[in-house]
């Protein structure tokens, strides 16, 4: 009962609702700007709440998390340029409603779902947190890599059209994901001698070239002085009628229990999440088919997904001090910097920090919904701007954001050079997603296989097969890959 | 005609003497102007942090202000590339860390051309000894001898982060002293590495104390230490020659440089800015509450000293490395 | 439609000499990193060749179809707006390239008013106003809020 008086007095201290109002509105700003992740945002604000109150801190620091992960939703669906890589998926389907005519209704979907998926993963942090912990704790290399194997079964259906360039596409991405030094052994793989390549092909100038520079040379084909985004303007509610929200139901439910997973995993954050619970939604849709042109499923259940692993991220680093994703890494080192120990002791010792965060959380997650149901009206208005003013802003928020992740003027050009391929490709029929695909999902492939040989000295097969999490993942990889084959099969003999 | 002719070169004479004049003074005055801190890695990791504490004092001592840089890739090659491009008039530095920095340069497949004469050394700031740590609640091993006993027998794995690293290279040095099959699994970060020694993925971590130290207690037990003396953060915790096992020690470092070529005079000043700064004890303090790892300072000799002596010790492991 | 085909003829043979290339390269790979790469070279060699019979047996059987009914209209890197997005490209190019040399506010003043040019923007004060509104909202967020640097150009440091 201490603690509950603790935290209630908290929040009602104006330095503390401002820090959050901060936060939340940090994250939103940096969020929608493509280039700008909210690892970043976090990363760039701790030394600024190294003068602040640690509850304070830890209270900002989650706002601009979940904002920042939601706003990435804003530019792609407006611009099909996702603002943070958790919004990639977000785009396939976003930017053609937007295209149809349904910014404003995109926008509000895609908040609804980030704030379910938010809530949702808060909720779990709240009351299960030490039990999931221990879960996280059965996964390690055999798991990560049959789950991204099991991401990946499913780009053979993510093209739509031809599936032998779905295909190609998706293969294109695992190589490119090899690029780089070879983690287990130490060797370079198609570096070409450059340091910056060392890394691999980064994550985020990829995205934001894939999507935004081939966007930007699409839309100068045609004179821009007069054309806008759109034709179909700004019309309609922000809010889902009753029957789009009951599309919007199954992604609701499904995705954020898949974005909790995937975020409690340490390496997986967003990105994955986002992905995994878009792969997932298609799988299991009754209208495949409109996966891509604007399925209010697809969108829903990837803006629902990747807020879902803000609060999955943070339950084992609070509890045991490993950090779920990227970002609540960043976070960790906030926590470290403030004195606290992440553990059975945070939760005990330093209670009314740890729980003021959390319903921080719920807090920032309701008001970013707030913001963003409210303004969604002004801000589809960008489509109303003649593509040829929005085109080189574009290209320039690129640039900035590619190279302001790194200070590095090679990330700029990795952004460029995928962006004007991205074109190429596009332009030829090849599906964006098992690109995006194939460069996150493979590399955690890859080394969670080879990083598995390593730790055992019995045999793969039995190692594997001596881990329940593993055969679950086997079987349902299996599945997943003849299901649809069976049904394709029986068709045709339907058909005959 | 001539009167102009005089004036534009007396006019002429004084620009260039002011130029000159301020070349000197420029030295005297060092430095003048913010001072750009390379950290190449992320924001919100050791080696960062660590300087954001350091900042301040060194704020204080040179009297200008200090802008964290970070550059991370290729293991902090990214940023010392960058380092030993800058203009050496000392305003720009950068972390150095071991052994990244000689695994860098040392390793033939990244065919790097640089050595240690690509910059020039100011002070060390911290090390951090590894420690060999097992799962709390693995029955096998109480101590350090039960563990090397146990690996001598029977194949265990530690982790690793990344090819070449000094847990790495003190496992095959193991291996190939002691006798033992300590397999080597290679990770990506410290994460990753806490999640499966907790859950006995793996059956030991040697990893660098702050890792362990910022753990929870409950769940890690070191068994030993590979440094000279004990911790002050693990008293308890005996180190690997008091154990009876030689020749072990291993200690990661972290310090400051700058390209080659800097000015000895400003090489001075720096030195003796960040000897002040580091040896300050509320930054002192400060770290060790905060990171769980010690300030060492050691001046632009003695830190080169040390990579030196960093070089001579991966040039010998180098067949084990396969190098 | 049917020009996809010739299309993908050709994409089909690029990505097939990217394959050849990447496996060929994978021999210089010392070590077990060789094996992924390796695999996947072949994968993506034969899935182009795939594409590329695909193709030739489309292009062979729709032969007349073809010469009569398609148009190099149809080939989408045929025409006027393919120039244009190739301009665009180029542009964004030069910009990188001056964003590096110049610095960031140089660069991006001389690339937007350009773009708007490029794009047919009409009404001169929109290049003024909207160039220098985007130059100072970019560095207020990122020099002075995040304290992110942005290049002063290389030959300026």
């Amino acid at each position: 009962m201490d603690i509950i008086s603790q935290v209630i007095n908290n929040f009602t201290s104006i330095d503390t609702i401002s820090v959050l109002l901060i936060g939340v509105v940090a994250g939103l700003v940096i969020g929608s700007i493509p280039g700008m992740t909210s690892t970043m945002a976090i990363a760039l604000l701790i030394p600024i709440t190294f003068n602040m109150d640690s509850t304070n801190g830890l209270i900002m620091l989650v706002s601009v998390y979940t904002a920042g992960v939601y706003a990435g939703s804003l530019p792609g669906i407006l611009l099909n340029t996702p603002g943070t890589p958790s919004s990639a998926a977000t785009v396939l389907d976003g930017y053609p409603l937007m295209m149809q005519g349904e910014g404003t209704k995109a926008i509000g979907i895609a908040t609804i779902g980030s704030v379910v998926g938010g809530l949702f993963s808060g909720v779990v942090l709240l009351f299960l947190a030490p039990i999931l912990a221990n879960i996280s704790l059965l996964f390690s290399a055999p798991e990560y890599f049959l789950i991204a194997v099991f991401g990946l079964t499913i780009i053979a259906s993510l093209s739509e059209g031809s599936v032998i360039k779905g295909l190609m596409a998706g293969t294109f991405g695992l190589l490119l994901g090899t690029v780089g030094i070879d983690l287990m052994t130490g060797v370079p793989r198609f570096t070409f001698g450059s340091v910056a390549l060392e890394g691999g092909i980064s994550l985020i100038p990829a995205l934001i070239g894939f999507f935004s520079i081939s966007q930007v040379m699409m839309l100068s084909e045609e004179k821009g002085g007069n054309k806008k985004l759109s034709e179909k303007g700004v019309k309609g509610n922000v809010l889902p009628t009753k029957n789009e929200f009951s599309e919007m139901v199954p992604s609701l439910i499904r995705s954020p229990i898949i974005g909790v997973l995937v975020g409690m995993l340490p390496g997986t954050g967003g990105d994955i999440g986002s992905w995994m619970s878009y792969n997932e939604a298609k799988r299991f849709s009754k209208n495949k088919e409109k996966f891509g042109k604007g399925s209010i499923e697809g969108l829903t259940a990837s803006e629902t997904g990747n807020n879902a692993t803000t609060g999955g991220s943070i339950v084992p680093m609070v509890t045991l001090g490993i950090p779920g994703s990227a970002a609540t890494a960043v976070l960790l080192g906030g926590i470290i910097s403030a004195g606290l120990t992440p553990g059975h002791e945070l939760f005990t010792k330093h209670g009314d920090v740890v729980y003021s965060m959390i319903v921080g959380f719920f807090i920032a997650t309701i008001l970013m919904g707030v913001i963003g149901l409210l303004s969604a009206k002004h801000i589809s208005k960008v489509i109303n701007v003649p593509t040829g003013i929005v085109a080189p802003l574009i290209v320039c928020f690129a640039v900035v954001g590619s190279y302001a992740i790194n200070n590095s003027i090679s990330d700029v050009w990795i952004m460029l050079v995928v962006g004007i391929m991205g074109y190429f490709m596009r332009k030829t029929g090849f599906p964006v997603a098992p690109i995006v695909l194939g460069l996150i999902l493979g590399p955690i492939a890859e080394e969670g296989f080879r990083q598995s040989l390593s730790m055992t000295s019995d045999s793969i097969i039995i190692y594997y097969l001596s881990r329940p999490i593993s055969v679950t993942l086997i079987i349902l990889t299996v599945f997943s890959v003849i299901v649809p084959v069976y049904r394709n099969f029986k068709n045709k003999k339907d058909t005959n | 005609m001539k009167k102009l002719l005089l004036i534009n070169l007396a006019a002429f004479l004084a620009i260039f003497l002011a130029a000159c004049g301020n070349e000197s003074s420029g030295a005297e005055s060092y430095p003048n102007k913010p001072i750009e801190l390379i950290v190449p890695y992320a924001p919100g990791g050791g080696t960062d942090l660590g300087a954001r504490e350091l900042e301040p004092y060194i704020e204080d001592e040179l009297g200008v202000s200090i802008e964290i840089i970070n550059k991370e890739g290729a293991g902090g090659w990214a940023g010392w590339t960058d380092l030993i491009n800058a203009n050496p008039d000392g305003y720009t530095l950068g972390y150095l860390n071991t052994p990244n920095l000689t695994t860098g340069y040392l390793n033939p497949e990244l065919e790097r051309g640089e050595d240690l004469d690509s910059f020039s050394y100011i002070s060390n700031h911290v090390s951090d000894p590894l420690v060999l740590a097992v799962n709390k609640d693995d029955d096998r091993f109480e101590t350090v001898e039960d563990f090397i006993e146990y690996a001598k027998e029977n194949e265990v794995t530690t982790s690793s982060q990344k090819v070449g690293s000094s847990e790495h290279v003190v496992s095959l040095k193991m291996n190939e002293e002691l006798g033992t099959n300590i397999g080597i699994v290679q990770y990506e970060g410290v994460p990753e590495i806490r999640s499966d020694l907790m859950s006995g993925d793996i059956d030991s971590s040697i990893i660098a104390l702050n890792a362990v130290y910022n753990a929870d207690k409950e769940a890690i037990k070191p068994l030993a230490i590979f440094s000279e003396e004990r911790s002050e953060f693990l008293p308890d915790v005996p180190t690997m020659e008091e154990s009876g096992y030689e020749g072990l020690n291993a200690k990661i470092y972290r310090g400051i440089g700058a390209p080659a070529g800097v000015d000895s005079e400003k090489i001075s000043i720096l030195e003796e800015a960040f000897k002040n700064a580091i040896q300050n004890e509320e930054h002192q303090e400060s770290m060790k509450k905060n990171a769980g790892i010690k300030p060492e300072y050691q001046d632009s000799e003695e830190f080169r000293q040390t990579l030196e002596g960093e070089e001579e010790k991966y040039k010998e492991v180098s067949d084990l490395l396969g190098w | 439609m049917t020009i996809k085909s010739q299309t993908n003829l050709l994409v089909s043979a690029i990505v097939l000499i990217i394959s050849i290339f990447v496996f060929i390269s994978t021999f210089n790979i010392n070590g077990g990193a060789a094996y992924f790469p390796f695999g996947l070279s072949i994968l993506l060699g034969l899935l182009s060749i795939i594409l590329m019979v695909n193709s030739l047996e489309f292009v062979k059987i729709n032969k007349h179809y073809l010469k009569d009914n398609v148009t190099k209209r149809d080939n989408p890197f045929y025409g006027p707006s393919f120039k244009r997005a190739l301009v665009a490209g180029l542009m964004s190019t030069v910009y990188v390239v001056l964003f590096n040399y110049v610095g960031f506010i140089i660069s991006t003043l001389l690339f937007i008013p350009s773009f708007f040019l490029f794009m047919q923007i009409k009404g001169y004060l929109k290049y003024i106003f909207i160039t220098l509104g985007f130059i100072i909202f970019i560095y207020i967020i990122f020099v002075t809020i995040l304290r992110v640097f942005l290049p002063a150009g290389i030959i300026f440091d």
